[in-house]
């Protein structure tokens, strides 16, 4: 009986530590590739530098390209991370605890990533530092360095705190053969857990206020992105809505990254124990409520206009429904709206290719959506000249897949330092199941209706034992 | 009499070509009312009596709410249908039929609204009622003075310009020509807008020598006619109204909030009015100076945010140490971790009120 419980722990520390302990030559290639393209992306970086922004499509009138759009998709992903691992948190959703590590990981990396993007977007970058000494508190600018400041810091905490008792599993864990570095930093980090009944009241209170603290911080941060739009004077920027629509937008496009690091995580790694389909199942019903919710928004943001029409929103409706960029438009409508929800909506086939499809299609229209904001909004003109055009440069085109790929890459080396699923949640979560539901237990947890038995037994032991101490 | 005769003229021209054959059947009716009343309404009769003081009182309520914008509060603005005209009592006796079909239905084409919906029909009769008393010189009971036992008479500067303010000033006299005190007299202007229409400029009540004194910033330009009316007396006087110079409404920039503190204004001194032809100014920032500001709002939660930053990395240093973990300091990641938020989150903080630009600087 004991050996049997022992396996069932031992099985999940295998199953979450395997991917740390052993690399394969598959993942050094696919880092080598990254890196190439993040290379490719550096020296077209150093192009733009070198000749100035003229490298890339932006002129006069359409001022804000790819790397604007690159800015509010990355920074919209970073919602999905925390704001949904914190409202699952806080909502004490039952089905969260495989789930929040990737999520908020997620965030920490695209926020990273997203916040580079206006950086790159200077002709002098080097000058980002007035922003610092010159800001002024009236410029939404400055409302973006202080949001994203503290909704970088927060998520760093919140990926941190229930990080501790895994890293002082990995403390202990390592073997002879480790360097003194990799020990001491994991020794360090750990802040000396032992998994006492006093530092766990720590811990959890910590990670209770950081889960509260964090919603209203990621609220902030997109709706002060929106900010930099809505407060010009531009078409289809001028709107009152941007605020809550770019904060739904978000955690729309994070639901469907959320979906797809999972599954790719679980394939890769093999975690098809801990992340079942019950949990895409469940986020790809999120993930319709926020596409309502998103679709609601858009309609309500386009009729309003479109109903009074003013000059400059006929030329900007028309550039989108008709003009050149209703490809683009019309792309997000049916592959950011329509497929995904009858993909969610109609049962058939699969569970979770079919949510993975719509969670692609989601964060390539959302892009694309992002796209359609920053752009054609641009091109309408306000003074009696012509219209703007925009095609992006290929400097743009390499920087913007150098910042896909650093971001992928960075997630990589990431998995190969943190364990991707929260262990000792996951093994919290599996000891509070109560006994009579042991079929069903097993069948979510991945486990066999013995080892099911096997951990309840043993969890009520402690228990019995607990009550016995106190 | 010319002038209403052309007016007739031409709302039959605009009636026959806005309605056709339909148009000059109403002008039929128009001449031929009683006998061309359609169904619902031909024949009927006011269930109240005419001189009944309770439904005169009643319509008089419904009347100020609903008719005096267009036709004045004597009832005698718009010159087509002058229910102060001697006579008119007696058509509203003999046709009374007419008259309830015009308030229900309405006259559409000369911008007259249909009440059926809006006014029940027993309001409808109170309304004819009080109609009635208005040119009736027996209506017996009547709290108003009778026209001819007040005068009033309104003086106002020949020349004015919009944005400017003009004083008017309305005397009112008893029939011994003793001034009447305390009496609250209604000014309005005419303007054609569409159509015929008064606006209402504002009450004033008299003093002791029997003046009511109103100074009145007309926003309108023009040959205006301004009315002083108290209860069924009127007395109206022509102004010219000029076309100001400049943009007069709203001149300043920004909205002027109440604030505790001097105003923080920011920007260049002429953005604080609007340009010609009141095009925006320049970019400016107005902001309630003082304890309340917004600033300190936004100082505040950011403050907020990083003391909880704070907060919970203390937690993580008041980890206890586990007692085989002497020969590292396990305190090291969390005691930075206090500094970059102290330092970052203190930065933030002192960047909003500090700044170039922020209350500090610009507050005094």
């Amino acid at each position: 009986m004991r050996a049997r419980t022992e396996s069932a722990s031992q099985r999940l520390e295998r199953v979450a530590l395997n991917p740390l302990a052993r690399t394969g030559t598959g993942y050094r290639l696919f880092v080598l590739v990254l890196l190439a393209v993040l290379g490719w992306g550096a020296y077209a970086f150093v192009t733009q530098l070198r000749w100035g922004l003229v490298s890339t499509g932006m002129r006069d009138q359409v001022i804000w390209g790819l790397y604007l759009v690159n800015f509010v998709f990355f920074i919209g992903i970073s919602h999905a991370g925390t704001l949904v691992s914190a409202i699952l948190r806080v909502t004490q959703a039952g089905w969260r605890t495989p789930v929040t590590r990737m999520a908020e990981m997620i965030t920490v990396v695209a926020i990273s990533v997203g916040a580079l993007m206006p950086i790159i977007d200077l002709g002098r970058p080097d000058r980002v530092w007035h922003i610092v000494v010159f800001g002024r508190f009236q410029s939404p600018l400055l409302w973006d360095i202080l949001s994203i400041t503290s909704y970088l810091t927060g998520s760093l905490i919140y990926l941190y705190l229930p990080l501790i008792p895994d890293i002082a599993l990995m403390r202990d864990r390592l073997g002879r053969d480790a360097s003194v570095i990799k020990r001491r930093v994991y020794t360090l980090l750990a802040v000396g857990w032992r998994n006492t009944p006093e530092q766990r009241h720590r811990l959890e209170k910590a990670i209770g206020i950081m889960a509260v603290t964090i919603i209203p911080i990621a609220v902030s941060v997109h709706t002060v992105v929106s900010y930099v739009f809505s407060m010009t004077l531009r078409p289809g920027w001028d709107s009152t809505v941007f605020g809550i629509y770019f904060v739904i937008g978000a955690i729309f496009s994070g639901i469907a990254s959320i979906i797809i690091v999972m599954v790719l995580f679980r394939k890769i790694f093999h975690l098809e124990a801990y992340i079942t389909e019950r949990h895409v199942r469940n986020l790809g019903y999120l993930l319709l409520v926020a596409l309502l919710l998103y679709l609601y928004l858009t309609v309500g943001e386009y009729l309003t206009t479109g109903y009074k029409l003013q000059v400059e929103d006929k030329h900007l409706l028309e550039l989108l429904l008709t003009g050149a960029n209703a490809p683009w438009f019309w792309l997000f409508v049916i592959a950011g709206m329509v497929i995904p929800a009858f993909l969610v909506i109609v049962r058939r086939g699969p569970v979770i290719p079919r949510m993975v499809v719509a969670a692609v299609l989601v964060n390539v229209a959302m892009w694309v959506k992002r796209f359609v904001i920053v752009i054609p909004s641009l091109q309408v003109p306000l003074m009696p000249f012509d219209f703007g055009t925009y095609r992006p440069s290929w400097v743009e085109w390499s920087i913007t897949a150098g910042a896909f790929a650093g971001f992928i890459l960075i997630f990589a080396i990431l998995a190969k330092l943190i364990p991707l699923i929260s262990i000792w949640e996951v093994a919290e979560d599996e000891q509070r199941r109560e006994p009579a539901p042991l079929a069903e237990a097993g069948e979510r947890s991945g486990l066999r209706p013995e080892e099911v038995e096997a951990l309840v037994e043993t969890a009520l032991r402690e228990r019995r034992r607990g009550q016995g101490v106190r | 009499m010319i002038g209403m005769r052309r007016r007739l003229v031409m709302a039959a021209v605009a009636s026959a070509a806005l309605l056709g054959v339909a148009g000059l059947s109403w002008l039929a009716t128009a001449a031929h009312a009683q006998s061309q009343v359609p169904p619902p309404y031909a024949g009927v009769k006011n269930p109240f009596p005419w001189d009944n003081p309770a439904a005169r009182d009643a319509g008089k309520r419904v009347y100020q709410q609903s008719c005096t914008g267009c036709h004045g509060a004597a009832g005698s603005a718009l010159p087509a249908a002058d229910f102060s005209q001697a006579g008119f009592h007696q058509r509203l006796e003999t046709e009374p039929d007419y008259f309830f079909w015009v308030v229900s239905e309405g006259r559409p084409a000369q911008g007259m609204p249909a009440f059926r919906s809006s006014l029940s029909e027993p309001q409808r009769w109170q309304v004819l009622t009080y109609l009635w008393s208005l040119s009736s010189p027996a209506a017996p009971g009547a709290e108003t003075p009778h026209p001819g036992d007040v005068f009033i008479a309104l003086t106002a500067p020949q020349e004015g310009t919009a944005g400017q303010p003009i004083v008017l000033k309305a005397v009112l006299r008893g029939k011994d020509g003793q001034p009447i005190v305390g009496a609250a007299v209604d000014f309005a202007a005419r303007l054609y807008f569409f159509t015929d229409g008064s606006i209402p400029m504002g009450e004033a009540v008299t003093d002791e020598t029997g003046v009511a004194a109103l100074t009145y910033t007309p926003r309108f330009s023009g040959d205006v006619l301004m009315a002083a009316r108290y209860e069924t007396v009127e007395s109206t006087v022509r102004v010219n109204v000029a076309e100001a110079e400049q943009p007069f409404y709203h001149p300043e920039a920004g909205i002027q909030l109440p604030a505790l503190g001097k105003e923080v204004f920011i920007g260049p001194e002429s953005a604080r009015t609007l340009g010609p032809l009141g095009f925006a100014p320049g970019v400016s920032f107005r902001l309630p100076g003082g304890a309340l500001s917004w600033l300190l709002i936004v100082a505040a939660a950011v403050a907020l945010v990083w003391a909880t930053y704070f907060r919970v990395l203390y937690q993580v240093l008041r980890i206890p140490i586990g007692s085989q973990m002497g020969d590292t300091d396990t305190r090291l990641v969390p005691a930075i971790a206090l500094a970059v938020v102290i330092i970052v989150g203190a930065f933030l903080v002192l960047k909003l009120l500090t700044g170039s630009y922020s209350h500090f600087n610009l507050g005094h």
